[in-house]
Order: C-alpha cells, then structure tokens, then sequence
C-alpha cells in the first residue's frame, strides 16, 4: 500500500510535470529552427540554458534548500569539466560516456574534501570559505601547465562524431535529456525525506539538531550532490566547446549562478531554471548590439529584483497570502485582489520590457520613420513608441474592465483575461520583439494560469461562493 | 535515577555561569529549576542537551555518562527540550515542522528519493492531534499565534519519544488563558506518556502547581533543592528570590 500512495505523490506535483511535458516537447525545437531557417546560434543557446539550469538548479539545492550560500560552485563545475577533459585527452581509450560520469564523481569527491571544512562554519564564513577554496580550484587550473594547461586550457578534446554535427541539433538533444534526467532527480531528492530536513536545517540548525538530525552529516551530503550536479554541468560545457579553460572555474561563474536563481526565485524548484533562461536570454538580446553596456544593466536588474521582487519571479508567481486565521470568503477575496494587483505589475513589466528591447534591437524604429508608412492596419509599421501607447492604453482599459469582472467572479471573465494575455503574446510575436520581452509576456501567461486555475480558485468561479457569502453578510447587516 | 549532573562548571571566558552544581531527576519526577534571570538556568539545560560541554564534571543519563556529546546524538538517547524562546521551523508548515522531526526519529531522514510527503503521516497528524493543532497542519507555522507555536513546540519535541522532556520557561510571554492551557496540555501529555519533567518558569503559581520538587539557583550554584513546601519557607530563597517578587 505504502508504494502506492509514494507513486501518486511523485505523480501529483502538475508544475513538474508542466517542465518535463516542455522540455519534452522542446526535442523538436532544432528541426523547427532548421524548418524555419533561423540561425544556428539559436541551437547552441538553447544547449547552454539547459546546461546552466541544471547547474543553477543544483546550485539552489544548497542555496535555497540548504541555506548554504556558496560563492565558489564554479570550482566543480571547473573540476567536473577538467575531469572529463582530461580523462578524453591523456587516456586514448577513455570512453565518452565513462568520462561523462566520472564528472559528476569527481564534482562529489571535490565537495567532499571541500565540504568538509566549510560546513563547519555558517554564514558570511562559510560563504568566504567556499570562494577562497573556489579560487584555489580556479589557481591549480591557471597555474598547472604540465597538467591542466594553465591559461591555454585543455584544447581539441576528442569527442565522438555524432557531437560534431553541423547544425549541434545532436548534442542539443543528448544535453536536453541529461538535463530533464538531472533536474527530476534533483527534484526528487528536494521533495524527499532528506530535502525536506535540509530545509527544516535552513529554517533552524539548532531545533533541528534537537530533533535528532546530524547537521553537519546533511550539510555535507548537500554540499556533494550539489557538487556532482555542477560537475556533471562543467562536463556538459567542456563537450560543448571541446575545450576547457580556467575560466570555467572562475568565481565570475559563480556570481553568474548565484544570480540565476536570486532572479528566478531561491525559494522554488524551479526558479533558478526560470533565472538561467531569463539571464542568458537578456545577455543575448544586449550583447549582441551593446556588450559595453551589459554589466550596467544586469547591475540594474539586480537592484530592481531584490528591492522589489524579494522572492524573485518564480517567487512572485507562487506567492500567496497565508494568514491562516482568515475564512476561505476572506482569503479568496484578498488573494483575487493581490491577483489584480500583480497583474497589473506584470502589464506595466510587459508594456516597458517589450518597447525597450525593441528599441534595443532596432534602434532607429522607436519614432514613425522618415518615410512616412503609416498604415492602419499594420502595427509593425507605426514605429515603437507610437504603438507602445497605443498598447498601453487600450490593453489598461481592457485589462481594467476584465478584472473588474474577474473580482466579481465571473466566470466566462476568468477565460476572457487568459485569452487576453494569451493574444498579448501573439500580439508581441507579430511585433517581433526580442526573446527578453516575450519572456516577460510568457511568464505573465503562466501566472494568470497558475492563479486562476488553482483548486480554490476555480471552485470559487464555478461555485460562486465568496460573492453568496457576501450577499449573505449585507443582508444580515440589513 | 534518570539523569544526574555531577559537579558541573560552566565557564565562558572566565566567567563562571554554572558553579560545581549537582543535580538529580528522578524517573516520574516533576522536577523545576527556579532562579532569577542571569542565574544559569537556560546554561544548565544546554550543559544537559549537549549544546555546551561542561568545563569540569559529568553529565550521566540513564547512568551512561552523555558529557560531550552532539546534541541530536543525546535527542536520540530519549531526551526532548523545548527552547526559551520559541524553536520551530518558521517557513514549513505545521505538518512538516514535525513531519522532520517524526522522520528524524524513526530514522527516515536519509532517504533520497521517497517522496516525503506520505510518509510518516500516522504519527504526525496523531501528534498534532495530542497538542490540538490539526486544523493548522497546512499553514505556514511562522504565521501561528505565540500559543499555537509553543504547542507546535511541543508537538516538535514530543516528536522523538522522549523520556524526560526539559523545557525552559514553557509560558514565557503567555496570556493568563494561554498559560492555563499550556500547563494543563503539559500535564496530561506528561501524565499520559509517563513523562519526567525538568522545567524552568518563572511564574510561581505554576511552578507550585506542577513541581514536585524544585531546586533553587542562584548566581550560578544552588541555593537551595527540595519539596515545594521546604523550598518556599526557606529563608534564603525568600530573601534572595521570592521576597524580590513579593
Ligand atoms: N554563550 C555565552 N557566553 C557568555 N556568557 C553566557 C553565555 N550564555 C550565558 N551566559 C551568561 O551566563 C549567565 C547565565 O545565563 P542563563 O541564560 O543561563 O540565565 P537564565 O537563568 O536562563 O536567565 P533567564 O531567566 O533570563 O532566562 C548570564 O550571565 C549570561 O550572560
Ligand atoms: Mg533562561
């Protein structure tokens, strides 16, 4: 019986069976971008966000669920892609997939040594020990000519020839299954006995220590899982390229990791994927047409998500009032017009987000352009900042008269605002707005699912019962 | 005897918080340590938890000397405390709080893969069931009322099927309602379960209720141990203790 009911359990959670049905899917996506004749960049993009969530990810099982802040996690993703790299170059024998494993080994053996000193410190200490171990990893590589090649890096690293297609459609696809493969263990591994004591030792080492749990055991165990994960990542990165540098291991990676899941939401599984995307996506937008001012802008997201987004966007998807005194009337109601109020920040977002990359994008469009086009019925042509006020007015009057009938609980309202933001999406495709603004748009499609679709939440449109409560209430104050 | 601290020092950086104390619980004992603040209560119970290392004399449980070590190893011999100021895991809700606890116990913590949530659900809702938190099994247990969490608390504590349960100052902060309910909550799960006490508390009304033998610190030594009635016709602890309060 017991099996049965832990089966259902692994089957229940919908938002990870949302990412595995996604990444599923995303198979397919280098046939459609050949289909469709868009860049090869795109590709090998992709097989980087997917190799930096899995990393991210990992890295958040210490930092979110663990507590632990690590500033040095590049160390193993450096150790995970020097141990594969070297393992291929010096042993002609070496098979790719034993190399491939020995990765994650080496990534665990590193956190154990490692691990085992930093644990016994907490906070800012065990924060500054992680860097300094961080950047002594970073120096062997650097300085170790004779075996890790120093500064020239390991280079030409032999891989098989199916890694080596023209279109990288191939490896694309194995990372895309070692990724899905990682990121359901680590998921597993967080919602099991083990994660949730790990997050109850966040919570409060000393209550639970007081229950029986062996701390520093758990601490170290985390560390080393995180540490596998980062190595099995660093590998990824070092077939990509079939090379290995230092810099891998450089503690800039590790500020780029920890940014990630800051940005996606610590809290959540699965902000940190989110983080990975929305971070890489934003690099390439801006790299493309300014890299000098990339630094300064990632300066100014970052200000922004911990002033105003504290629980970073995964975080402000997922968050709901939970004051546990309150009646259901009650906490429906309130969590209708925190639903209002949030989705009004996610039209402003899309509004800003989607006319600024555009502008980034193409420069000279954001005014009507000298040969007047102006065409009624074509958006594309009414120049950036016209069309922007034009979404922005008529989107915030119908977006006010949906929400109007979404906090009455209104049924067919409830339909109506998902298709709206449903239409925005393919309203910003049409425009051609750079990846970073249909991200926001789509993260706002998630949340209007995510809230309106939820147990309560959908009982209470098909039910009606907070207005009928209400009624009831004025008629008793009658 | 269940526990027996042998002419414990507790020494931080010279200062001598714990002076050659000696103390006795006795199996079934309701036994409370009173004092005025600063006099090495909350020290005394860290000495016995594990959270201190004594530096001199031995602390005995069940006869088998515990001096020095870990915490969970000495939560896992049968012993269960409480903290002076609430100890629960804020952001979990009030079924992991002692779900994690529940798992601890049976040894269920280093398990990989099962996922956690059907595990253990027995124990954990009959536990919540005994402090009267069922309907709050899913709120998060930051957001508790002072008297819930101190009930989750104890729900926590009770959690690794402890012998003697040691709680520090278990009313700290209460309402007069909330403490009533917390002493009788104590009381019947302490009768029930055939518990031995050692608490701490400064409210004498209860004290006097519950102890049926209570010892006396002062600055750091003890004062005066005995039944409720010696203790309270004592001369010095009148002058020194209860006639502060009077
Ligand atoms: N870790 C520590 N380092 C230094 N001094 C400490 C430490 N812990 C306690 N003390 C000192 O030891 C003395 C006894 O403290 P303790 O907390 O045991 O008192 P208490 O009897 O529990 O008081 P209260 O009634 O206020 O809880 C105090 O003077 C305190 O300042
Ligand atoms: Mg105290």
């Amino acid at each position: 019986m017991e099996p049965l009911s832990q089966a259902r359990a692994a089957y229940r959670d919908p938002v990870l069976w949302c990412f595995l049905a996604v990444m599923a899917l995303m198979f397919w996506v280098p046939e459609l971008i050949i289909y469709m004749g868009w860049a090869d960049f795109w590709i090998i993009f992709l097989t980087e966000v997917f190799i930096w969530s899995l990393f991210a990810v990992a890295f958040n099982l210490l930092m979110g669920y663990g507590g632990l802040i690590s500033f040095g996690q590049a160390a193993y993703l450096g150790i995970g892609g020097y141990t594969a790299g070297l393992l291929l170059k010096y042993i002609v024998w070496m098979n790719f997939y034993v190399a491939l494993i020995a990765a994650p080994i080496g990534g665990a053996l590193a956190a154990l040594v490692i691990g085992y000193f930093c644990i016994r410190r907490t906070h800012i200490y065990f924060a500054i020990l992680t860097l300094a171990f961080g950047h002594i990893v970073y120096l062997i590589a650097f300085k170790w000519y004779d075996f890790t090649g120093g500064d020239n890096g390991l280079i030409g690293i032999p891989v098989p020839d199916w890694v080596k297609d023209p279109t990288f459609a191939n490896y694309y696809k194995f990372v895309l299954v070692i990724t899905m493969i990682a990121v359901y263990l680590l998921w597993r591994i967080v919602n099991s006995p083990f994660g949730k004591t790990l997050t109850a030792i966040r919570e409060n080492e000393v209550r639970a220590d007081f229950v029986g749990v062996d701390v520093q055991r758990f601490k170290l165990y985390a560390f080393m899982i995180a540490g596998a994960f980062s190595g099995l990542a660093g590998a990824l990165i070092m077939i990509n390229e079939r090379s290995v540098y230092p810099d891998l291991a450089h503690w800039t990676q590790s500020t780029q990791v920890l940014l990630m899941s800051l940005l996606g939401g610590v809290y959540t599984f699965f902000g940190p994927v989110v983080g990975a995307f929305l971070l890489l996506t934003l690099d390439a937008d801006i790299t493309q047409n300014y890299p000098e001012i990339w630094q300064l802008f990632l300066g100014g997201i970052l200000v922004l998500i911990l002033f105003g987004l504290p629980g970073g966007i995964v975080g402000f998807i997922q968050e709901r009032d939970e004051t546990s005194a309150d009646d259901q009337v009650t906490k429906m109601n309130k969590l209708i017009a925190q639903f209002s109020r949030k989705t009004w920040y996610f039209f402003i977002g899309a509004v800003v987000f989607t006319a600024f990359f555009a502008i980034l994008q193409a420069p000279d469009s954001w005014w009507i352009s000298e040969d007047w086009d102006f065409e009624l019925l074509s958006l594309v042509t009414w120049g950036i900042i016209p069309r922007t006020v034009l979404q922005a007015v008529v989107g915030a009057a119908l977006l006010w008269w949906l929400l109007r009938g979404v906090r009455s609980y209104q049924l067919l309202f409830r339909w109506l605002l998902l298709a709206f933001t449903v239409l925005s999406l393919v309203l910003q495709m049409y425009l051609e707005t750079p990846l970073s603004g249909l991200a926001i748009v789509f993260l706002w499609n998630i949340y209007c699912f995510y809230v309106l679709f939820q147990d309560d939440i959908r009982q209470a449109f098909s039910d009606g019962v907070p207005a009928a409560a209400e009624d009831a209430a004025r008629e008793a104050a009658d | 005897m269940l526990l027996r601290v042998e002419n414990a020092t507790m020494s931080f950086d010279g200062f001598i918080a714990i002076n050659d104390v000696n103390l006795t619980v006795e199996k079934g004992q309701m036994a409370c340590i009173i004092g005025p603040n600063g006099a090495g209560k909350s020290t005394m119970f860290n000495l016995i938890t594990g959270h201190l290392t004594p530096t001199e004399g031995r602390v005995f449980f069940h006869d088998e000397d515990i001096t020095g070590l870990a915490p969970h190893t000495i939560c896992q011999k049968g012993m269960g405390r409480s903290f002076q100021r609430t100890n629960i895991f804020p952001r979990l809700s009030v079924f992991e709080n002692v779900q994690v606890a529940v798992l601890a116990h049976a040894r269920k913590s280093f398990n990989f893969f099962t996922p956690a949530k059907d595990l253990v659900q027995e124990e954990t809702y009959a536990l919540l069931g005994d402090v009267g938190l069922v309907d709050e099994a899913h709120s998060i247990s930051g957001t508790l009322s002072y008297g819930f969490q101190k009930q989750l608390e104890m729900a926590i504590t009770l959690a690794s099927e402890p012998e003697i349960l040691l709680l520090d100052e278990p009313t700290a902060g209460m309402s007069p309602q909330e403490t009533t309910s917390t002493i009788e909550l104590v009381e019947r799960i302490a009768q029930e379960r055939d518990l031995t006490l050692l608490f701490t508390e400064h409210d004498m009304d209860v004290v006097f209720s519950v102890a049926d033998k209570i010892t006396v610190f002062h600055q750091g030594a003890v004062l005066a141990e005995g039944k409720p009635e010696d203790v309270r016709d004592n001369p010095d602890v009148q002058r020194i203790y209860l006639g502060e309060a009077a």
